[in-house]
């Protein structure tokens, strides 16, 4: 894992110092809160619906024990015992004081943590497929290269202002577990013809009330050049993006409008002028960075575990839940664990400070201190060894955090909503929670298999509804919450943007929509194989629409 | 059921040290029940709860106010929005938490 050097310790410390200085001058009246708003902002606290939220930058969403403890104890100092973990692999906490909150930050600058950029008009928290270094298929670690754009990027001068704000994706892979094409930017690392690893490129994607899928604009950027290449992007965006209208603010718009080929002419341009000049990495800064992560010290294992089948056999509850929540790993006789914040009827995302102690003991113990968290709103244990996998079953058990359901209709997006949120229109996590509990048998989520259901509570799409297989998307009717039902998005490689079925449902309708649009997948698939969108692409959404409105 | 106000309005901010969802009272200080709100029952009547809030402002124990429609439901002052009822309760989804937590517990 990264470390801070003398450097980050000093720049977060100063910091600190002086956020904490911001805020007595606030108090005493020498800020008012026109001018105090952007420099809280700055740090990552919000005003929300009851109170101040702090939201916490998780770089590339990965822990190590330290600091998931540290979120704990912040969570029961100074906040109500809990925290929300979100889709940008970033914690929010929905109580703290403006009074705390320099102390909260003087806690989180001792673990190397801090929530500079966690809002406002900035290149947002860059994050990562939350399997990086430890996912089977992997050309190479995607964080070496989110830190090097994390340095870049941190009070970067220049782009301090944009038009709006600006979030960056990595991976590794070819399966896409980051959503990278609905992203500002999104970089996939790739191999070329000669076997040199470099990054395609992909700009403009986004959600929000315009959803765009992000646009290729470079099969293959030289690694070396990464920095230039996102600079030249930011410049183009920073000079052309449009600032006479928030909504049309986001690079997505500007790609939209002024077309994808003229847009990557301006990139390559702006490119040529700055690509051979101080943007070039040197590569032993790369070494320096990329001996951050180097694969843990993993111990020779065989590939197969006779105790892990042993304990199969004999718990089939811990059997359902290695199959469902136990991904392969590159290294042989080790796994990769995903621990559920989807229990059944809860709050997606949310975590008791109880739960983090937990998961950053078990992360101590067997997952060489790392943890992750995944834009899916879920936390992954990266490197658990097969042999360990009933013991950490257990101590999650002990803590409520053993659901066996990830990628199943359970395993649920939802942004906070109406119940939290001061921009929302309806409420996500109680619909979130009716729905988990309408499918909670374990045997029906199996038979239905893969499906991503996503919730957002207002049309800024926190919950991801637009790249859910069945999305939904909370809307204020006359002082009535009702729940629009789109079908067909995906997040993964092949992205698509979901299309709304038609007219929305009412809080007591909604469960029952959902589950006959599942009912009418069973029914229609042509085998159990056949998973749920891939059904909705080979059918359409005549089916589903003739199901929930008599008509098609 | 009782009869519904036509005309009702409450001053609301968040207090500036915590960020506590707090009411105008009639006396110029802030309660954080809505139930003891200042009711404004007319533009008119709206006047001098402004030059109030604006007061609270003034002296650094809010960090904005805005109007909130409020009705007397069944003899109790309560917010006619949805945001602003949550708002004025807590999540409802944690009943353990917010302003409502008192009344659950």
């Amino acid at each position: 894992m990264y470390r801070y050097d003398e450097f980050d310790h000093d720049f977060v410390r100063q910091r600190v110092a002086q956020f904490k200085d911001q805020v007595e001058r606030r108090l005493s009246g020498d800020l008012t809160e026109d001018e105090f708003k952007p420099l809280r902002l700055q740090n990552g606290l919000y005003l929300q619906l009851h109170a101040y939220m702090l939201r916490v930058a998780v770089p590339y969403g990965t822990l190590s024990s330290k600091q998931m403890r540290k979120l704990a104890h912040i969570a029961r100092k100074y906040d109500k015992g809990y925290g929300h973990f979100t889709t940008r692999q970033n914690i929010q906490y929905n109580w703290p004081t403006l009074v705390d909150t320099p102390a909260i930050l003087e806690e989180l600058a001792e673990v190397e943590m801090h929530a500079i950029q966690t809002s406002g008009n900035c290149i947002r928290n860059t994050t990562a497929d939350h399997f990086a270094g430890a996912a089977a298929d992997e050309i190479e670690d995607p964080r070496v290269w989110c830190e090097i754009i994390r340095q870049w990027s941190t009070l970067h001068p220049e782009f301090a202002f944009l038009p709006r704000k600006f979030k960056i994706a990595v991976i590794g892979t070819k399966e896409d577990r980051a959503a990278i094409q609905v992203h500002d930017i999104g970089l996939a690392l790739v191999r070329n013809y000669a076997g040199e690893t470099g990054f395609a490129v992909y700009v403009g994607g986004g959600q929000g009330r315009t959803p765009m899928i992000a646009k290729k604009v470079r099969d293959f950027l030289p690694k070396e050049h990464l920095l230039s290449y996102l600079e030249a992007i930011l410049r183009v965006y920073n000079q052309f993006g449009r600032r006479d209208n928030k909504y049309k603010a986001r690079i997505k718009i500007l790609v939209h409008e002024t077309g994808t080929q003229e847009l990557t002419d301006a990139i390559e341009a702006e490119w040529e002028e700055i690509k051979d000049t101080v943007f070039t990495l040197p590569q032993e800064e790369v070494d320096r960075i990329a001996a951050y992560f180097e694969p843990p010290r993993f111990e020779t294992r065989p590939i197969t575990s006779a105790k892990l089948q042993a304990d199969k056999d004999a718990n089939p509850d811990f059997a359902d839940w290695v199959d469902r929540n136990v991904a392969p790993h590159k290294q042989a006789g080790y796994g990769i664990v995903t621990i559920s914040l989807k229990g059944i009827g809860e709050a997606p995302g949310d975590a008791s400070a109880e739960q983090m102690d937990a998961v950053a003991d078990l992360t101590e113990r067997y997952s060489y201190d790392e943890v992750r968290v995944s834009h899916e709103q879920n936390l992954v244990l990266p490197h658990v060894a097969l042999d360990d996998l009933f013991a950490v079953w257990n101590g999650l058990r002990d803590v409520d955090l053993a659901t066996s359901n990830v990628g199943f209709v359970t395993d649920i997006i939802a942004c906070p909503g109406l119940d939290y949120c001061a921009l929302a229109n309806a409420r996500s996590i109680p619909v979130a929670q009716n729905i988990s509990k309408r499918f909670a048998d374990p045997d029906r989520q199996k038979e239905i298999g893969p499906l991503k259901l996503k919730i957002s509570g207002c049309i800024n799409a926190c919950g991801h509804h637009h790249v859910g297989h069945i999305g939904i998307l909370g809307v204020d009717r006359k002082n009535e919450e009702f729940y629009q039902i789109t079908l067909g998005g995906s997040a993964d490689e092949n992205t698509s943007i979901g299309k709304i079925i038609g007219q929305g449902f009412s809080s007591d309708e909604i469960t029952d929509a959902v589950e006959n649009v599942v009912d009418t997948y069973i029914d229609i698939r042509t085998s159990p194989d056949e998973s749920f969108i891939d059904a909705y692409r080979r059918v359409g959404e005549t089916p589903f629409k003739e199901r929930l409105y008599g008509r098609a | 059921m009782a009869k519904k106000q036509i005309y009702a309005e409450a001053i609301t901010g968040n207090r500036l040290t915590d960020g506590a969802v707090v009411y105008l009272n009639p006396v110029g200080g802030w309660t954080e029940k809505v139930e003891e709100a200042a009711v404004a029952n007319s533009p008119d009547e709206r006047q001098p709860l402004e030059a109030k809030a604006n007061a609270g402002l003034a002296g650094q124990l809010i960090t904005h106010w805005e109007i909130a429609e409020v009705e007397h439901r069944d003899g109790k002052l309560t917010a006619v929005k949805n945001k602003e009822a949550i708002r004025s309760r807590g999540p409802t989804v944690r009943r353990d938490l917010g302003k409502q937590a008192e009344i659950y517990a």
